[in-house]
């Protein structure tokens, strides 16, 4: 496995310094306004803050392609049913997929930390998109939680989105998953989608430096989950996904 | 912009080539994928457009109504994987005939176009053989070349081909849906 070695990663030159300058720049003023017309959005439906969350999603893939020329490609959109609420399983490299599977996947709530709530104004518009909120160190309620949450909002038709690894990896690797979003497939008879991508290939966790190149995303098929053990739905998910990070991985242009 | 139709060859594109000519419908076979292709190219928006010499029918090898029952075949297994061909255009003529819709001419990329009202610019046309990317060339459509039927050949012969090239069709549908942000 070289696939760390593959990658466009630790190219200190000055545009990508500047680049990445920008961009924290352009993140940076554009929360804070799209976080207070989500807050004040709670007059209006789900629907309208949604439809924001992603306009600020489009506008910062759009920074990201010129201030870095950074862009990306999706393969299997074919797999998406926009009318069937789904599970949707994704890996976790980098900062760059809780913003931009805003962009192309349907509606959906997003598990995440509690600690990203901290953040002013742009952590507390998160609570407005029907995010499910988890706390890292106390597992047991976390799990009571994404199962109460999400089995609500998968009944409304809204999708979930998890990240099984719980955390960021490094690229080119997987960690192990949690059976949280599995339990979930398993308990409400929901189907799964699997999707990988090589963010942090050109958006590496940890690092200001943002690189040029085409992120690559493979949405998989779904995964049926009626009358199945949870171990089971994770082992192909988690399976699946290792497979094709190798595959979008070792293709990438360099 | 991406035009809403894909242009195929029919002969080692869909199915497999023969150089004794399709005479029939058992002579018919799908390439492996080449038919999820087409599905994928329509779950994509896409209509899929089928362009192909049938010389054999000027060469008195098979008949319209053999060629059309071929045609069927091809059409219901296509229905089979959730796909389906919009339009096929034929040139029955020989290589002698001086016809003006045998590729390489792009007589019947020209009447196509012409038929659907649609910009050839942006349009690709996938082929396996050099006159089907001349015919793309000719019509100012996009050619693509996949390596089944004569395509490895084709490469060969003219190595340095500055356009798309993908193992199969199956291949180059999957690029052709790829949706970039």
């Amino acid at each position: 496995m070289t696939q760390q070695d593959t990658s466009a990663q630790e190219d200190f030159r000055p545009k990508n310094l500047i680049g990445s300058i920008l961009l924290f720049i352009g993140i940076f003023t554009t929360a804070t306004v799209i976080g207070i017309l989500l807050i004040t959005g709670l007059i209006f439906n789900f629907a309208y803050r949604w439809y924001i969350g992603r306009l600020w999603c489009l506008i910062i893939g759009w920074f990201t392609r010129v201030c870095c020329g950074l862009s990306f490609e999706v393969e299997g959109l074919e797999n998406i049913d926009p009318k069937q609420p789904v599970i949707f399983f994704s890996n976790h490299q980098s900062a760059w997929e809780t913003l931009a599977l805003r962009v192309f996947l349907p509606p959906h709530s997003v598990v995440i930390k509690k600690e990203l709530l901290y953040f002013p104004i742009w952590g507390w518009s998160l609570l407005t998109l029907k995010s499910i909120v988890i706390n890292r160190k106390n597992q047991r309620a976390s799990l009571k939680s994404l199962l109460e949450q999400g089995t609500r909002y998968l009944n409304e038709g809204l999708s979930v989105l998890i990240f099984p690894e719980g955390t960021r990896s490094a690229p080119g690797t997987v960690n192990k998953f949690n059976i949280g979003g599995a339990m979930l497939a398993q308990k409400t008879g929901y189907p799964v989608i699997p999707l990988v991508h090589n963010a942090g290939d050109f958006w590496p966790r940890y690092s200001f430096y943002k690189y040029p190149g085409v992120i690559k995303v493979k949405i998989g098929t779904m995964i049926e989950t009626k009358n199945r053990k949870a171990q089971d739905i994770n082992a192909e998910a988690e399976a699946w996904i290792r497979r094709n990070l190798q595959n979008i991985t070792a293709s990438s242009p360099d | 912009m991406p035009q809403p139709y894909i242009l195929l060859d029919r002969d080692g594109v869909i199915n497999e080539d023969s150089d004794h000519f399709i005479k029939s419908p058992d002579e018919w076979l799908p390439i492996a994928g080449s038919l999820e292709a087409i599905a994928l190219l329509n779950q994509h928006g896409f209509k899929v457009v089928v362009i192909t010499n049938q010389s054999g029918i000027a060469r008195g090898l098979l008949d319209n109504n053999t060629l059309q029952a071929i045609h069927t075949k091809m059409q219901r297994m296509a229905i089979e994987k959730g796909g389906h061909i919009d339009v096929i255009y034929i040139c029955p003529h020989g290589p002698d005939s001086g016809c003006p819709c045998r590729k390489p001419k792009p007589g019947l990329l020209e009447q196509f176009a012409q038929e659907k009202q649609i910009d050839l610019k942006d349009t690709v046309f996938i082929g396996d053989s050099y006159r089907d990317i001349q015919a793309a060339y000719a019509a100012g459509a996009t050619p693509i070349l996949v390596k089944t039927g004569k395509g490895v050949t084709t490469l060969a012969h003219h190595p340095d081909l500055n356009i798309g090239i993908f193992d199969n069709l199956y291949d180059a549908a999957r690029h052709l849906s790829t949706r970039r942000f």
